[in-house]
C-alpha cells in the first residue's frame, strides 16, 4: 500500500481532491470515502453499499471486557449503552449523512449524532444487538476506523467551558451596551429637542442600572486579573482598564446621582464590550487537534495476555513483567519486551518518523509503540507500559513544567503605560487646583477614563486572530497566540532529518555494481512477489516501471532475516544481506544484496527521497536564521544534505531522543531562540524544549507529538512565508500601537483641557477601537494574501 | 408622554427574553458545532436499501 503511487484523485461525488484509498464501484467512479459513495448510490437509485456482510470483530474483542468498557462509555442503563467516539476519518458532508443514518446500516445502532469539527460521534446503541466490538468492526469497514486511544480529554471540558463563559460575558456586555446606547442618544440631542425632565431622570437611572451587570459580570475578569499581577508584583494590561472602567463607572454614578449630567455609561459598556469582542477573536482553536498529548493516546487499551495458550483481554496498566502477550498484525505493542514468536517487521513510524519497518528477530528486543506488520507476534513483557521507553520520552522533567510564558509586547508596554497615566492625572489635577479649583478633579478623573488602552488592548489579540486564521487557511496550525509571537524571536531552525526533510511514504532505490540485465531485473521482481518483506515491495515497485514478463521460479526459499533464495532455469539466485551472500558489509545504510550464481552482482541502496521543495526552502531559510539537522540515522546520507544545505549547517548523525533535547537546551542556553521541527515521537521531548515546536504531518494527523504547532507537509514549502509573516505580524501590532497612542494623545488633550464631555468620549472610545481592529485584520489579510498566494501561484 | 415609560420597559423586557434565548442557545451548544446541523437539514428522512425494508 506504502509504495503505491499516490496522486490526487478527485471524488465523484463531493469533488474534493483526495489522496490515498479509493473507494470505487464497477462504473469506475472513485470516491473518496464509503459515505460519498453510499449518498452517490442512493442518488442514482439505491445503494447496495449499504448491504453490510457480516464483520469479524475480534480485532475489536477487548471492547467488550467490562473494565475496558467502563472507561469508554459515557452513559449505560440496561442495554442501551452511549459513547462518544474518535473518528478521525470524518471529512465532508456525507460522512455525517452515513454515520447518522447509521440505524438504517444496523438495527442495533439507535442514533448517532455527529460533531464534525471535533471529528467524533456520539453513538446511542443496544449493546445487545450489537456489542460495542461489533460496532468498532462496522465502523471500521465503511471506512472510519475508530480511535479509542484518545478518549475523553480533560483539557477538553475546560477549555469549552471557559468559552462558552466568553460567550455569555460578550452576549450580556453586547444586549446592555445596545441597550445604553439608545437610551444616551437623546441626551446628545438634547438641545434640538425639547427634553421632559423627568424622562431625562428616567433614561439616566436606567443607565446607571443597565451598568452593574456589564461591571459585575462581563468586567469581571479584568478587575481579577489585575488583582493577581499587582500580587505577582507586574502591571499588566488589565490594570490601566480596570482603573479606567473603575474611574467611569465612578464618575458617571456621581454625575447621575447628583443629577449633574448623563455620565459615560455608554462609554463604558461599549469598552467593555471591544474588549471581549478582541479576546473571543484570538481565542480561535483547531478543536481536532489536541496539541497536548501523553504516551498514553499513542498506546493501545488493552492487550492480549496468553497464559497456557488461553487468550484474555487485559488492560494495559495491569501488565506485570514476565507476562506473554499476543500482538496481531496492525496492533500497536503496548509495552517494551522480548519478541518471542520468530521474525516480526515491525513500523515504527509512530516513534521514529521512519515508515520503512524493521525486522526483528526472536529473543530481541522490541519498544512500545511499534505496530507489528507481519502476521501476530508473542511478546514476553519486559516491564510495565509507564516504564516503556517511549513514556520514558514523557516523563522527562520537561514535560512536567508548563514551557514558559514569553512578555508580550502589550505587557511590555503596559509597564510604563499605568505609572505614566498617573504622572499625567496627577500633574494635570495639580496644575487645574491652580486655574480652577473646582475642576481639578474632574479633569483627574477624565484622564484616566480617555487613558483607558482599549485600543491599545485590541492590537495584539486582533493581529495574532487574523493571522491565526490566515496560518490555519494555508495548512498551518497554531496552538494559541503565544506561538505567534515566539515564531517571530526565531533565529535558530533546527530540522529532524527522517520525515521532516525527507518524504514520509516513499523510499527510493539506487542500483550499485554491474551493469543488470534487464531480464535478470524480471526474475527478482518475480521472487520478490513471494516474499512479505517490506523491502521487496519496494524493490517490486521499483522495478515495476521497467518491464514485466511472466516467469516461473522455483525452489524459492526464504531465511527469515536473511534472504531469500531462488532458481530460474539454471540460474540461481540470492537476494538479501551482505552476509547471507557470504560478503563483508560494505554499504553502511539499508541494501539489498543480488548474486547470481554464487556471483555478487551489486546491491540496491534504499534511501530517503528529500522533500522536493527543499532546497528552495533552505536556500530561503539560510540567509535568515541559523540551520541545523539532527538525524537519528547514520550518516548514509550526509553528501546529499550537505549539497542541499551548504557548509553552514551543522549536520549532525545519530542522535538520540535524549540529545536532541539537550542540543536544544544548550542551544537556548547560549541566548538563542529555537523553532524545531520533527515528526515523531522521538522528537517529543525537543518539541518541548525548543521555544516553538513544530510537528509535521502528513494526512493522517491522528499521530503527532505534543507541540506547539502543526504543519501540513504539504505545506512545508510555506515554512519560510510564515516565518516572515509572524515578523511582519510584529510590525503591524507595532503600528496599530502607534495608531491606538495617537488617539490616546487626542483624548488626553480634552481631558487636560477640561473639555472631556459624555460625547467626546463616547464617539473617541469606539472609533478608536474599530479603527485598530480594522488596521490590524485587513492588514494580516493582505500581508497573508501576498506571501501566501504569490508563493501557491509559483509551485 | 408617560406612555413613553411603559412602553420602554416593555421593550426592554421584549430584547431581554431574546438576551436569554441567545444564552440558553450558547448553553445548549448550538455554538460547538457549526458543520453538521447545516449538512443534518437536508438529509432525508428515510434512505433506500435494496432489502427493500420499508420502515413504518
Amino acid at each position: 500500500m506504502s509504495n503505491k503511487v499516490e496522486s490526487l484523485t478527485e471524488c465523484s461525488h463531493c469533488h474534493q481532491p483526495f489522496k490515498g484509498k479509493t473507494y470505487s464501484d464497477n462504473l469506475g467512479h472513485e470516491f473518496c470515502c464509503f459515505g460519498c459513495k453510499v449518498v452517490f448510490e442512493l442518488v442514482e437509485g439505491e445503494s447496495e453499499s449499504l448491504l453490510i456482510p457480516d464483520l469479524d470483530s475480534a480485532t475489536y474483542a477487548y471492547l467488550d471486557s467490562p473494565d475496558i468498557k467502563a472507561k469508554l462509555l459515557i452513559f449505560q442503563n440496561g442495554n442501551t449503552e452511549k459513547i462518544n467516539i474518535h473518528l478521525p476519518q470524518i471529512h465532508c458532508s456525507s460522512c455525517i449523512f452515513l454515520l447518522e443514518n447509521l440505524f438504517e446500516v444496523h438495527q442495533g445502532v439507535l442514533q448517532v449524532t455527529v460533531h464534525f469539527s471535533r471529528k467524533r460521534a456520539e453513538i446511542l446503541y443496544d449493546a445487545e444487538k450489537i456489542p460495542l466490538s461489533q460496532l468498532a468492526a462496522l465502523l471500521k469497514h465503511i471506512g472510519y476506523p475508530p480511535n479509542f486511544e484518545e478518549q475523553r480529554d480533560e483539557n477538553e471540558k475546560a477549555n469549552k467551558k471557559s468559552q462558552s463563559k466568553l460567550l455569555f460575558q460578550l452576549g450580556v456586555a453586547g444586549f446592555f451596551f445596545g441597550n445604553t446606547m439608545l437610551l444616551a442618544l437623546p441626551e446628545y440631542l438634547q438641545s434640538t429637542i425639547l427634553y421632559d425632565r423627568g424622562l431625562l431622570y428616567f433614561f439616566r437611572y436606567l443607565m446607571l442600572a443597565f451598568s452593574f451587570p456589564v461591571l459585575i459580570y462581563s468586567a469581571r475578569e479584568y478587575f481579577t486579573n489585575s488583582i493577581a499581577s499587582l500580587k505577582a508584583g507586574v502591571l499588566s494590561i488589565d490594570l490601566p482598564i480596570s482603573i479606567g472602567i473603575i474611574a467611569l463607572f465612578a464618575q458617571s454614578s456621581y454625575e447621575v446621582l447628583s443629577g449633574i449630567g448623563p455620565g459615560y455609561f455608554d462609554s463604558l459598556c461599549g469598552l467593555v464590550f471591544f474588549l471581549l469582542v478582541g479576546k473571543w477573536y484570538q481565542q480561535k482553536t483547531y478543536e481536532n487537534f489536541s496539541f497536548d498529548k501523553d504516551y498514553k493516546s499513542f498506546l493501545p487499551l488493552a492487550a492480549t495476555l496468553l497464559i497456557n495458550k488461553d487468550e484474555s483481554i487485559i488492560a494495559i496498566e495491569n501488565l506485570k513483567k514476565g507476562d506473554f502477550i499476543i500482538v496481531r498484525k496492525g496492533e500497536l505493542i503496548p509495552c517494551d519486551g522480548f519478541l518471542i514468536s520468530d521474525e516480526s517487521l515491525i513500523d515504527y513510524s509512530y516513534i521514529t518518523g521512519e515508515s520503512q519497518a524493521v525486522s526483528k528477530e526472536k529473543k530481541e528486543q522490541i519498544y512500545a509503540g511499534g505496530k507489528i506488520e507481519s502476521s501476530s507476534a508473542i511478546i514476553e513483557v519486559s516491564s510495565r507500559s509507564t516504564q516503556s521507553y517511549l513514556s520514558s520520552l514523557w516523563s522527562k522533567d520537561i514535560f512536567k513544567k508548563e514551557k514558559k510564558k514569553s512578555k508580550t509586547f502589550t505587557d511590555k508596554i503596559s509597564q510604563y503605560f499605568t505609572p505614566a497615566i498617573f504622572v499625567l492625572a496627577i500633574t494635570g489635577a495639580v496644575a487645574w487646583y491652580f486655574i480652577d479649583p473646582q475642576k481639578s478633579i474632574s479633569v483627574f478623573i477624565s484622564v484616566l477614563i480617555v487613558a483607558c488602552p482599549c485600543a491599545l488592548a485590541l492590537a495584539e489579540p486582533f493581529t495574532s486572530g487574523s493571522f491565526m486564521r490566515w496560518f490555519g487557511r494555508f495548512g498551518f496550525y497554531l496552538k494559541d497566540a503565544q506561538v505567534l509571537q515566539k515564531l517571530s524571536q526565531i533565529n535558530d531552525v533546527i530540522f529532524d532529518k527522517t520525515g521532516t526533510l525527507t518524504e514520509q511514504s516513499t523510499v527510493k532505490l539506487k542500483w550499485t555494481g554491474k551493469a543488470i540485465e534487464d531480464e535478470d531485473l524480471n526474475k527478482i521482481y518475480h521472487a520478490a512477489q513471494q516474499t512479505q518483506h517490506p523491502l521487496a515491495r519496494s524493490l517490486q515497485s521499483y522495478i515495476q516501471d521497467q518491464n514485466q514478463k511472466e516467469i516461473k521460479i522455483h525452489a524459492f526459499q526464504e531465511s527469515p532475516g536473511q534472504g531469500i533464495y531462488f532458481e530460474v532455469g539454471d540460474d540461481q539466485f540470492k537476494l538479501g544481506k551482505a552476509s547471507f551472500m557470504g560478503e563483508e558489509k560494505v554499504f553502511n545504510g539499508t541494501a539489498v544484496f543480488v548474486s547470481k550464481n554464487d556471483y555478487v552482482l551489486g546491491y540496491f541502496s534504499f534511501y530517503h527521497q528529500m522533500r522536493k521543495e527543499l532546497p528552495e526552502v533552505i536556500a530561503d531559510l539560510e540567509t535568515k536564521f541559523k540551520l541545523n539537522v539532527l538525524s537519528g540515522d547514520t550518516d548514509q546520507e550526509r553528501a546529499q544534505l550537505e549539497s542541499i544545505f551548504g557548509k553552514n549547517t551543522a549536520l549532525h548523525f545519530e542522535q538520540e531522543p535524549a540529545d536532541k533535547l539537550e542540543f536544544i537546551e544548550n542551544h537556548q542556553k547560549s541566548g538563542d531562540s529555537c523553532l524545531m521541527i520533527g515528526d515523531g515521537l522521538n522528537d517529543a521531548g525537543a518539541l518541548k524544549q525548543s521555544d516553538v515546536g513544530i510537528s509535521l504531518c502528513e494526512e493522517n494527523v491522528n499521530y503527532f507529538p505534543a507541540c506547539d504547532a502543526l504543519l501540513k507537509a504539504e505545506s512545508f514549502k510555506n515554512l519560510p512565508s510564515f516565518l516572515n509573516l509572524s515578523l511582519k505580524s510584529k510590525k503591524i501590532v507595532h503600528r496599530a500601537f502607534a495608531l491606538s497612542l495617537a488617539y490616546n494623545i487626542l483624548g488626553l488633550t480634552f481631558a487636560l483641557g477640561g473639555f472631556l464631555s459624555p460625547l467626546v468620549s463616547a464617539l473617541l472610545m469606539p472609533i478608536s477601537s474599530i479603527s485598530v481592529i480594522l488596521f490590524t485584520t485587513f492588514s494580516a489579510q493582505y500581508l497573508s494574501l501576498k506571501e501566501l498566494s504569490r508563493k501557491a501561484k509559483i509551485s | 408622554m408617560s406612555a413613553i415609560y411603559i412602553l420602554i420597559i416593555i421593550s426592554f423586557l421584549v430584547a431581554l427574553g431574546f438576551l436569554i434565548a441567545f444564552l440558553w442557545s450558547i448553553k445548549s451548544g448550538q455554538y460547538d458545532d457549526d458543520y453538521s446541523p447545516s449538512v443534518r437539514m437536508l438529509m432525508e428522512d428515510q434512505i433506500k436499501t435494496t432489502k427493500g425494508s420499508k420502515k413504518p
